[in-house]
């Protein structure tokens, strides 16, 4: 494939098309662009030569627009996936929840639809920039945790209230980053305060994140790598207990990126122990890779696709690098990174001397030195309180998927 | 005359009554044929019958006029009169069935109905009136009971009257009409007048009659509810339809101040070339510097699509421009009073506003026959029009190929016939009486109220046109609307 990122449009309306062609002429230089006005052509652009992020329109005769994202996700994950329409059925607007990346509303200017795209054609991933890509691009929705089912079944009920949502949605690591997605985009509801999980369904409101819970069920993987269950529990548990811990380490302003940072951590192991039915996967447990891909490799790739604030994006990458505080605060990366090191002690005992004087300088900085907080005994209180339910913590039982088992 | 035994025999085959002499334990001794008639199907006499022999003969003291169920489980109900007699008792049986059965319906009619009941003599006094009508009307029987009906129950100067020297025979239609209450509000009825002959005397009037005020209102909220639920609709479909013109203007808009820059550059150069200060500068070197620069700004691409940037760029401002024209002609308000309209025009407009929600799924093609101006209410069958357009649509969503509406208009004599035809699912034969009912929908939750059809119904009524449904189940559906050029013709 030559260097230059590949761009495809598609819109049933010629007329966009030519605008599009017409406005982002200024890139042709660095972008190849090609113009398709149905899905089907779409499709038959994609099988011929791989595109790096496709444009499309939602509402178009023959197959919609969210059938050509979906299927461009399990036929070509490594391309990202752009919507851009004027509006989205009410019928329609799940299926385009889980099959786009990002979500443009039209009219978009020339300078949107440029910005998003130019994201897009950065991989996170140092060095393994296109196999991490081409695991995040195939990831609609993050699964359930296998026993952890009765967080989203609560928001079965016709009439759930918010309540009811926030607490699934703050239980379940999958629906809060998806939440977090859709919450940049006005398709899905109105502009949260902040990017709270709490914000988020309160400005989405229940029954649409009702309906994005159970478009996630739907999609729910078909097995699990056989050794996953207790990796995937203690995960669990470590993001409930640092979510809780990280409200008190962050600095207010920073709290909501920092619990949602918190809740992500380790989105990267769920997706990659989740199976597909497509391609067998090769994972290293030990190692906790995919492919050769990192866990956390995957993670930041699939929130940065998601379009996830970039500071959230920042502390899930940075969350097992040494944290060197800026005397100005511990910023969201800092707060994560204390949290985490405190829970992980809480945990393992404070064997792990490993991270002592890194964990020791962090608590030392005056944000944390202003709370009379004995913080590792509230990193046990947290561990405590992240107790996983009564189901989960027997249920390693988990459904297998295929799988080649390294090491 | 003297043989009482003769008397008595022939009164005893005589009388339309059973009876029966029985002894001091009730033993049959002698009974009639009547008697035989009436208890020939039942074994034995009911329970509490027997009791009230027993204390007949027991007390010595007569019991008169006591009804029994007729027992045995079937329905009827006997009168029962027993006067003892030496050495036993005489039990007189009547058959009071139809009589029971008369006065349970005169009952339910007078108090229990929710209609109103009044009748009236030859002179439209009134004879009799039943508690809904009391209710309704705010008076007592005793205040309306003799006096004349017309004067209580209508305004002075108010249109409906009974009809003078009672009604016309036969089945009545139901009328509307306003009646009065004793406080003297008003409140709206469909009534019905019918001749009663009672007996020998002159001729009356019965009339039934219920209050439909409430009804009323809620055809109105319903008519109201309808067009919101179907402006939700639109709105979301318009939005789409603005949008995507005014994002492909913005693009080309964008493209042409690209363009612009690229030619001012262009123009710059030549400037450049041409300026003397370059004294010596050959003139292959000039035009050479001239078509780099043309080369850079492309100029050939510019020349080509500036034009096409424009045309569209007006194409797109016309889309939306004819929308929001459309837009407020869809939403046409109508005065109380009809004018005339060319309906054409109203199939085109209302097309208009609800293209999205067609043109995904089927072709439309119009067949207008050139006609007169309508006496309507254009809002209205704007209304009517959206409405078939929008369930032809639906009709035609999910299939795995395009559909067709076709819409025509036609001036046949003083009428005009406009059909909607979709070559869809078609109405399966069973359903296609219920179609116009309201709240009758075969659309999921959230999809149509089921008020569309009914409410067109409604609206031809008023014209005093027509609308009907022919389909064809796996062919498609035509829906005919026919309405007089000028008009209804006022009663």
């Amino acid at each position: 494939m030559s260097g230059r990122p590949r761009v495809l449009f598609v819109d049933d309306e010629p007329r966009i098309l030519d605008g599009l062609r017409r406005s982002l002429r200024g890139r042709r230089a660095e972008w190849d662009m090609e113009f398709a006005t149905s899905g089907a052509l779409a499709l038959e652009l994609l099988a011929r030569t791989p595109f790096d992020v496709v444009v499309s329109d939602m509402r178009m005769p023959g197959m919609d627009g969210a059938e050509l994202l979906a299927e461009t996700s399990r036929a070509h994950p490594h391309a990202a996936r752009v919507v851009l329409s004027g509006h989205i059925e009410p019928e329609a607007i799940v299926e385009v929840a889980m099959a786009g990346h990002r979500f443009l509303i039209k009219p978009s200017d020339a300078e949107s639809v440029t910005a998003v795209i130019e994201q897009l054609l950065v991989h996170t991933s140092a060095s393994h920039a296109r196999a991490a890509r081409r695991l995040a691009g195939a990831v609609q929705s993050v699964p359930v945790l296998p026993g952890h089912a009765e967080h989203v079944a609560g928001l079965r009920a016709p009439d759930t209230g918010l309540e009811t949502a926030v607490r699934a949605a703050t239980g379940d690591i999958g629906l809060a980053a998806k939440l977090l997605q859709l919450s940049t985009s006005r398709f899905f509801g109105g502009r949260p305060r902040n990017s709270s999980v709490e914000s988020i369904v309160h400005a989405m409101g229940a029954p649409m994140v009702q309906a994005v819970a159970a478009a996630g069920e739907r999609l729910a993987p078909a097995g699990w790598h056989p050794g996953a269950g207790p990796l995937l529990e203690a995960a669990w548990r470590h993001a409930m207990a640092t979510a809780r811990l990280v409200e008190r380490v962050a600095s207010p302003a920073n709290r909501p990126h920092a619990q949602a940072a918190a809740l992500l951590q380790d989105i990267g192991r769920l997706v990659c122990l989740a199976g597909t039915d497509a391609t067998p996967a090769t994972v290293d447990l030990a190692a906790g890779t995919r492919d050769g891909v990192p866990f956390r490799d995957v993670a930041v790739e699939l929130l940065h696709l998601w379009g996830v604030p970039a500071p959230v994006v920042a502390a899930v990458a940075h969350r097992d690098t040494p944290h060197r505080p800026e005397p100005a605060g511990l910023g969201v990366a800092g707060a994560l990174r204390t949290a985490h090191l405190l829970v992980e002690q809480a945990r393992s005992g404070p064997a792990a001397g490993d991270h002592e004087q890194e964990l020791a300088l962090l608590l030392d900085h005056p944000q944390l030195r202003a709370q009379a907080t004995d913080w590792r005994r509230a990193a046990g209180e947290a561990l405590r309180q992240a107790e996983p339910p009564a189901c989960a913590a027997h249920s390693c039982t988990v459904p297998a998927g295929r799988w080649e088992t390294k090491g | 005359m003297t043989d009482v035994s003769a008397i008595l025999e022939a009164v005893e085959a005589t009388v339309p009554a059973g009876v029966a002499l029985l002894d001091d334990r009730l033993r049959p001794v002698r009974h009639n044929a009547a008697y035989a008639a009436l208890t020939g199907s039942f074994p034995e006499l009911p329970a509490p019958l027997l009791d009230a022999l027993e204390t007949v003969v027991r007390t010595g003291e007569p019991v008169a006029g006591l009804r029994v169920a007729n027992g045995s489980g079937q329905r009827g109900t006997w009168r029962a009169d027993c006067r003892p007699v030496p050495g036993g008792v005489c039990l007189v049986l009547t058959d009071v069935t139809d009589l029971v059965t008369a006065e349970a319906f005169r009952t339910a009619l007078m108090e229990d109905t929710a209609e109103g009941l009044y009748t009236v003599d030859s002179e439209g006094r009134l004879t009799s009136v039943n508690r809904a009508a009391c209710e309704m009307l705010g008076r007592s029987a005793q205040d309306l009971l003799g006096r004349p009906a017309h004067e209580l129950t209508h305004r002075p100067a108010g249109g409906g009257t009974h009809p003078p020297g009672g009604a016309p025979p036969g089945p009545a239609a139901m009328v509307d009409e306003v009646l009065v209450r004793a406080d003297g509000s008003t409140f709206q009825v469909v009534c019905s007048v019918v001749p009663l002959q009672a007996g020998a005397g002159s001729p009356g009037t019965l009339v039934t009659f219920r209050d439909v005020t409430e009804a009323r209102q809620a055809d109105i909220e319903a008519h109201h509810d309808q067009k919101l639920e179907s402006l939700g609709r639109l709105s979301a479909g318009l939005a789409h339809e603005i949008n995507t013109p005014i994002q492909f203007v913005g693009d080309n808009t964008r493209f042409l101040a690209d363009a612009y820059r690229d030619m001012w550059q262009l123009l710059v150069v030549y400037r450049e070339c041409m300026a003397h200060e370059l004294g010596e500068l050959a003139w292959d070197e000039r035009t050479a510097r001239a078509r780099k620069a043309e080369e850079v700004a492309d100029v050939e691409y510019l020349v080509a699509e500036i034009p096409v940037a424009v045309q569209q760029t007006l194409e797109g401002v016309e889309r939306v421009a004819s929308l929001v024209r459309a837009m407020k002609s869809f939403t046409y308000k109508d005065t109380a009073e009809q004018s005339y309209a060319d309906l054409n025009e109203a199939i085109r407009t209302t097309l208009t506003v609800a293209r999205n929600e067609v043109k995904y799924v089927a072709d439309v093609h119009l067949d207008l026959a050139e006609l007169p101006e309508v006496m309507c209410h254009r809002g209205d069958l704007n209304q009517v029009f959206l409405n078939l357009l929008v369930n032809a649509a639906d009709a035609l969503e999910g299939r795995a190929e395009r559909g067709e509406i076709r819409i025509s208009s036609r001036l046949a004599g003083d009428t005009v016939v406009i059909r909607f035809a979709d070559n869809g699912s078609g109405i399966p034969a069973h359903l296609q009486q219920s179609i116009f009912d309201p709240f009758f929908t075969t659309k999921g939750v959230g999809k149509g109220s089921g008020q569309g059809l009914a409410l067109a119904r409604a609206v031809l009524d008023r014209h005093g046109g027509s609308i009907a449904v022919e389909s064809v189940p796996g062919e498609g559906t035509t829906f005919t609307l026919r309405l007089p050029v000028n008009g209804r013709r006022e009663p």
